[in-house]
């Protein structure tokens, strides 16, 4: 059976049974709906965020502004949008050995729209990215539906996107398909703590590849090969606990695995907690990231013999990241006037460090490490 | 491949026990008690803004490509 009638048949597989779990969605929204009348579901903040990102890491710098709007209308509804443009310059390692360096800017916009219906809370997306050699276009539906008292929240969910995959001075312009599906069930465990258990599958088409890279066999640059197909399966737990005044504990963890034999493991500890001597008014927010990655069954670092697909990119190959970050987030309680509830400010720094076990940085004959540097500077409003 | 409807069918099994008979259990923490539940930090989703930023990262740096619940955002794989 080939790759593409698989992922057809597991589309397919996959839209029967989402439509049954839609089904019983729907029903036991109506009959829990009926059996009580417990109302508590609740929109998004509305708020507005303006900042400023930036990356900086293996030679490659990104940097730009992102704009998020939310409102609400009638205590029913929820608009949202949002733009995000990403100013790129130089090239990380696996391109720059084989291409030069570049600059360019990718533009990001989204929009988004929630509904309270009884119950549930029903949620539509679309996001739009341009950039020369790379275009992307999803739309998502998910509904979050509140049962038992509002002790816990189903969610179901699926995108679909479509990207085109180009190069800069060709007429390249290769398609890429995307499903992803997800469902969760999050609960109040106790009246300090919730849990949360998500599953998510992606499923992706195309021209999988970058075109501005190769691969090495016996030491000569060749193309690289993808398979045209790929599903990425991951199962996370996310768990919050609430211990004392504005002291929160957040843990997180998500097993991935997909087709190309690439598995993963992610764990994630985030501490949250007012500072004491400045007061309540700054809360940091700090935390610790590790991930750890197996590589894909076609990745060579410099392969010894011709196989049917073969790739070198550093992301498909083994490697573990550590991460620490904190952002503050200050109460600029003198900027309240009358048109915001609340007015934050907040600066986060988070250092990544990455290290790869079988990928050579050709430039310096040894295995790559490197460190990048993500800076975030941002105003909340929330009016 | 077939973990993905396999999976899918758990869940729907799962949801459908859940939707039927959950609602007939007794609720152990009473909506005035979720006073504590109900502060800002305690939000999954509680700052969209970092949270983005860093899935836009992780998306282009790793190769684990679900479990972001975030749509868009263009290969970036330079």
């Amino acid at each position: 059976m080939s790759d593409s009638v698989v992922m057809e048949v597991v589309v397919g597989a996959t839209n029967f049974n989402l439509i049954l779990l839609m089904t019983c969605l729907f029903i036991g929204g109506i009959v829990s709906g009926l059996a009580n009348k417990v109302g508590a579901v609740t929109l998004p903040e509305e708020q507005v965020d303006f900042g400023f990102n930036s990356y900086n890491g293996d030679g490659l710098k990104v940097n730009g502004p992102v704009l998020l709007v939310r409102k609400n209308i009638l205590e029913r509804y929820s608009i949202s949008a949002n733009y995000k443009e990403d100013n790129i310059s130089g090239a990380s390692v696996d391109v720059r050995s084989q291409a030069s360096k570049y600059s360019e800017t990718r533009k990001e916009i989204s929009v988004g729209g929630q509904a309270i219906i009884d119950n549930s809370i029903f949620s539509f997306s679309s996001a739009a990215s341009d950039e020369p050699d790379y275009e992307s276009k999803s739309i998502g539906l998910a509904v979050s539906h509140y049962f038992l008292a509002d002790l816990f929240t189903l969610d179901l969910g699926y995108s679909r996107g479509w990207d085109t995959v180009g190069q800069v001075d060709t007429n390249l312009a290769e398609p890429i398909d995307r499903h992803i599906f997800s469902i969760g069930l999050s609960s109040v465990f106790s009246k300090k703590s919730l849990l949360s258990l998500n599953y998510e599958v992606n499923m992706e088409e195309g021209r999988l590849d970058n075109p501005y890279r190769g691969a090495i066999l016996q030491g000569a640059n060749i193309p690289e090969k993808y398979p045209d197909t790929r599903v990425g399966h991951g199962l996370s737990v996310n768990a919050l606990y609430y211990h004392q005044t504005n002291t929160v504990s957040r843990f997180f963890y998500r097993y991935f695995t997909d087709t190309w034999a690439i598995s993963s493991n992610t764990f994630k500890f985030t501490y949250i907690t007012p500072v004491k001597y400045i007061g309540p008014e700054l809360v940091l927010e700090s935390h610790l990231r590790i991930y750890n990655q197996g590589a894909a069954s076609f990745y060579y670092d410099n392969a010894s013999s011709p196989t049917k697909y073969i790739a070198r990119d550093k992301e498909l190959s083994d490697f573990n990241t550590v991460e620490i970050g904190a952002v503050g987030h200050y109460d600029l309680a003198r900027w309240k006037k009358k048109y915001f509830n609340q007015v934050v400010a907040s600066i986060g720094y988070t250092a990544i460090f990455f290290e790869y076990s079988n990928f050579t940085d050709l430039n310096k004959d040894q295995l790559l490490n490197f460190r990048a540097d993500l800076l975030q500077i941002y105003i909340t409003a929330r009016y | 491949m077939r973990h993905a409807a396999s999976i899918i069918t758990l869940a729907f099994l799962l949801g459908s026990i859940g939707c039927t008979e959950l609602p007939r259990l007794q609720s152990w923490v009473q909506p005035y008690e979720r006073e504590l539940l109900a502060d800002p930090y305690m939000n999954f989703n509680h700052d969209p803004i970092t949270q983005g930023f860093r899935q836009h990262v992780y998306q282009t740096r790793e190769g684990a490509n679900v479990g972001f619940s975030s749509n868009g955002g263009g290969c970036g794989c330079n």
